[in-house]
């Protein structure tokens, strides 16, 4: 074997000749060695691709800190990082969940109100010194140190550009009163900062926790303020550029003032302006359609125009413009939108714009919301074929109600549970969790996807997915664990009951008011049949739970008592299941005793199983109590018993069985 | 002669102490006089005992200073000591400071003293409390100190507390 030793000197030869350095990488090769070389090393040089070093990558601070998040995912067996990990603290319920962040985002709020109206303890450090290096501006008081005082432009630029509005208006009038001269730039920039913000001060900062729970839901009522400062500012415009009117339309088509919005367009087109619309004016103008007074034709008529004058101005369209004609188009008739929905699709394939969740949210609630005629679309399953392990940024608030729509249409439309998981792996691929920002669409989205896979998946399959998701994750609902218990007397599961009932005391779902609505198909289901001796003896300790915490609640009147007979007559029935007669009758003498609080009848199949047993051990007492609750609960099997206490010969009872 | 034997003792203790990790050979026993204090009298930290016997101390109590990096460890945490690193006196005051803001912040609340831990640029304080107030009230107090002491320290300020039932909880031996 040949060692290539072209231009590299070894101080020990002898040794590396044994090692044939070519054979592992041909570009190590120096040219006299290839020329020596067997002929079948050339062949094997020559078949070998050659190595082709990658490009550097341009990589910017955060790559390495990317890199690592990418390598973890989020732990459900531990509380969001926002709550404390600590039993005592984090919270299980969903209610718990919101207060607890509402309650850590006030506290929030009361420092920064301190650290703001006490700047000079908290502009500097705790030794004068200048504040950290590089500062962090977020952790400094928000002070209004002007530099100027008197009604000047620079006075003027200077609140603009720190975004005081109440402060840039009242300069604005001083300056008019003065009657100062200002540029057309000046003013230009501060009608962009009154109609953006409706002459208001801008709304203040949400800390992440608020993001959790106050997401703004879009409002439908007109906010803008009519002879408002703005449009005051607007009028003393000399002249009327297209900036300052497509400024004034972005502003009225934000707040609402829809006619007026459509009376400076055609203003605009009256000027010979058209041409210098942008592109976010037009998809104001389309957003607010739907509250243009005009019948439905006529509206699509209006979008088409301002799409076809988008088209001769050269203006590009962008992801935007297309959520909006959707948003239009969620709001008209089904049968009026039945070939538009594709329209707007075809558009934006046809100019290149890759769509974001957002629109395929709105596309989905568009195509499956008429599911009277297209129930099974595949329009979702060809969609997860095409999104499927993409990641995706979040632009805009609609993206977040993509995986929400998704779900609802497995659910509701497909009955689709491959799919549904599917979805899910989407989610959770990535870093796609971060378009569940909001807590509704997130227990939302997790009440679909249990109440989809209980239908249709295997009950080891369900519970491995509920143990997943609770309790950090998501606080499960009533009727979930209506399904949960169909789908476990389905596969006859009997030994999820336990951890289940566990559960129930966790969310506190049975200590509540309600709490006999759940109770009921539980131990309806734990009565069905006889269970093995240990998971029975479990469903014993369950009811020693409920008869103790009755009993308390009676003595002082707490919220835990027992009113349905239905319930009552299961307790006794299990416990009869397990042999525990005094048990059984321990609880029917409560029943009888507290008789007066209950709203339902005791089920007559459990008093007779119970009078059945004391036939059985010719028990006269509790015999005669019993034929005594029956004959005031006039249940029909008494004549039966009546008759079979006769063939018994008992002959004490004869006086009860005549009387 | 006194003295000669007290420093006998105190070399012989040298030998088993685990944190100086320093070994005396017999010879060196035998004749050398040590300079290092004797150790068999030492009392700074170390709790008297009562003459009941029935004040409870918590673990933390109950671990003499030479202990410390054995069986406890440090209240502050911080690089301020090694060579080249500036802000010694600062840091100690800003630590005292933390531990008197915490002590006013939740009143009665703490139940073990605070621990400072300074990691990069963040603040971590750590400590144990009774859960006497509601969880509510505890998320209120977290983020207002949270958000309060990062705006006096200029850096990220975070609480890790783990709460106790009561106090009696931490009791550890009694004195």
């Amino acid at each position: 074997m040949a060692a290539c030793i072209g231009k590299i000197s070894f101080a020990h030869l002898s040794k590396i000749q044994s090692i044939n350095i070519c054979n592992r990488s041909p570009l190590l090769h120096c040219q006299r060695c290839v020329q020596t070389a067997g002929v079948t090393d050339v062949a094997q040089v020559k078949n070998r691709k050659p190595i082709i070093f990658p490009k550097k990558k341009k990589r910017d601070e955060l790559t390495v800190l990317k890199c690592l998040a990418a390598t973890v995912q989020r732990d459900s067996t531990a509380p969001d990082y926002m709550f404390i990990d600590d039993p005592h603290l984090y919270p299980v319920i969903a209610n718990e969940k919101k207060i607890y962040t509402l309650a850590k985002s006030s506290g929030r709020k009361a420092a920064r109100y301190f650290v703001d109206r006490l700047p000079g303890i908290f502009s500097t450090n705790m030794f004068n010194e200048e504040a950290s290096v590089p500062g962090i501006p977020d952790l400094m008081p928000k002070k209004i140190k002007y530099e100027h005082f008197d009604p000047s432009e620079t006075a003027l630029i200077e609140r603009i550009d720190m975004r005081n509005v109440r402060d840039a208006i009242d300069m604005y009038n001083e300056i008019q009163d003065q009657e100062l001269e200002l540029s057309q730039e000046t003013k230009i920039s501060l009608l962009n900062l009154l109609a953006y913000y409706n002459s208001n001060d801008p709304p203040e900062e949400k800390t992440p926790e608020d993001m959790r729970y106050l997401f703004e839901k879009r409002s439908f009522n007109k906010t803008w303020k009519d002879n408002g400062p703005a449009v005051k500012v607007f009028n003393d415009l000399n002249e009327k550029t297209s900036e300052a009117y497509c400024a004034m339309i972005r502003g009225m088509t934000k707040y609402l003032e829809v006619e007026k919005a459509f009376e400076l367009y055609e203003e605009m087109k009256d000027k010979g302006l058209q041409a210098e619309v942008d592109v976010r004016t037009y998809n104001g103008l389309i957003d607010v359609m739907r509250q243009y007074p005009a019948d439905q034709e006529e509206q699509w008529t209006i979008i088409m125009d301002l799409l076809q004058s988008m088209k001769e101005s050269g203006v590009q369209p962008n992801v935007q413009t297309f959520m909006s004609v959707l948003h239009f188009l969620k709001g008209v008739m089904t049968r009026f939108r039945e070939q538009k929905v594709f329209f707007v699709l075809n558009e934006m394939k046809a100019i290149n714009i890759e769509p974001t969740l957002g629109i395929y949210a709105n596309l989905l609630q568009l195509i499956y919301n008429d599911h009277s005629r297209n129930p099974e679309h595949p329009f979702l399953p060809q969609l997860m074929d095409y999104i499927q392990g993409k990641d995706f940024d979040l632009t805009s608030k609609d993206d977040i109600h993509f995986f929400v729509a998704a779900m609802k249409v497995c659910d509701l439309y497909l009955h689709d549970k491959d799919l549904a998981f599917r979805v899910d792996a989407l989610l959770h691929s990535k870093d796609n969790y971060k378009f569940m920002i909001d807590f509704f669409a997130e227990s939302t989205y997790c009440n679909i996807f249990l109440t989809l896979i209980c239908q249709f998946e295997h009950i080891d399959k369900i519970m491995e997915v509920y143990h997943r998701l609770t309790p950090n994750v998501w606080s499960p609902t009533f009727s979930v664990y209506y399904d949960i218990l169909g789908a476990i007397d389905l596969y006859d599961a009997y030994h999820y009951l336990p951890a289940l009932w566990s559960d129930f005391i966790v969310f506190r779902i049975i200590t509540g008011p309600k709490h006999a609505q759940l109770m009921i198909p539980f131990f309806q289901l734990v009565s069905k049949k006889k269970h093995p001796e240990e998971l029975q003896q479990k469903f014993v300790d369950t009811i020693l739970w409920v008869i103790n915490r009755w009993e308390e609640n009676i003595q002082l009147n707490g919220s835990f008592v027992l009113t349905s007979g239905v319930l009552v007559g299961e307790l006794i029935k299990v416990s009869l299941n397990a042999n525990q007669v005094d048990l059984a009758w321990k609880i029917l003498m409560m029943y009888t005793k507290h008789k007066r609080r209950f709203t339902e009848q005791i089920s007559e199949e459990a008093v007779t199983m119970l009078l059945d047993e004391f036939i059985k051990e010719k028990d006269l007492d509790k015999t005669t109590i019993c034929l005594k609750l029956m004959s005031t609960e006039s249940f029909p099997s008494l004549a039966k018993y009546k008759k079979q206490l006769r063939e018994l010969d008992m002959t004490d009872l004869e006086k009860v069985v005549t009387s | 002669m006194s003295v000669c034997r007290s420093l006998l003792v105190g070399s012989r203790c040298i030998t088993t102490c685990p944190v100086r990790g320093i070994s005396t050979s017999l010879a060196c026993y035998k004749r050398s006089l040590g300079g290092s204090e004797p150790l068999r009298n030492v009392r700074a930290g170390v709790y008297k005992t009562t003459r009941r016997g029935d004040v409870w101390i918590t673990y933390e109590e109950a671990q003499p200073p030479p202990k410390i990096g054995v069986t406890k460890s440090w209240k502050s945490w911080n690089s301020s000591s090694l060579e080249g690193e500036g802000r010694a006196p600062e840091t100690v005051v800003d630590d005292n400071f933390i531990r008197e803001f915490m002590k006013g912040t939740f009143p009665g609340v703490l139940a073990s003293d605070v621990i400072v831990k300074r990691r990069h640029n963040i603040v971590l304080i750590s400590c144990i409390m009774s859960c006497v107030l509601r969880p509510m009230k505890f998320y209120f107090l977290v983020g207002y100190t949270e958000e309060l002491l990062s705006c006096l320290l200029k850096c990220p300020v975070k609480l890790e507390i783990q709460t106790v039932g009561s106090v009696y909880d931490l009791k550890f031996r009694t004195i």
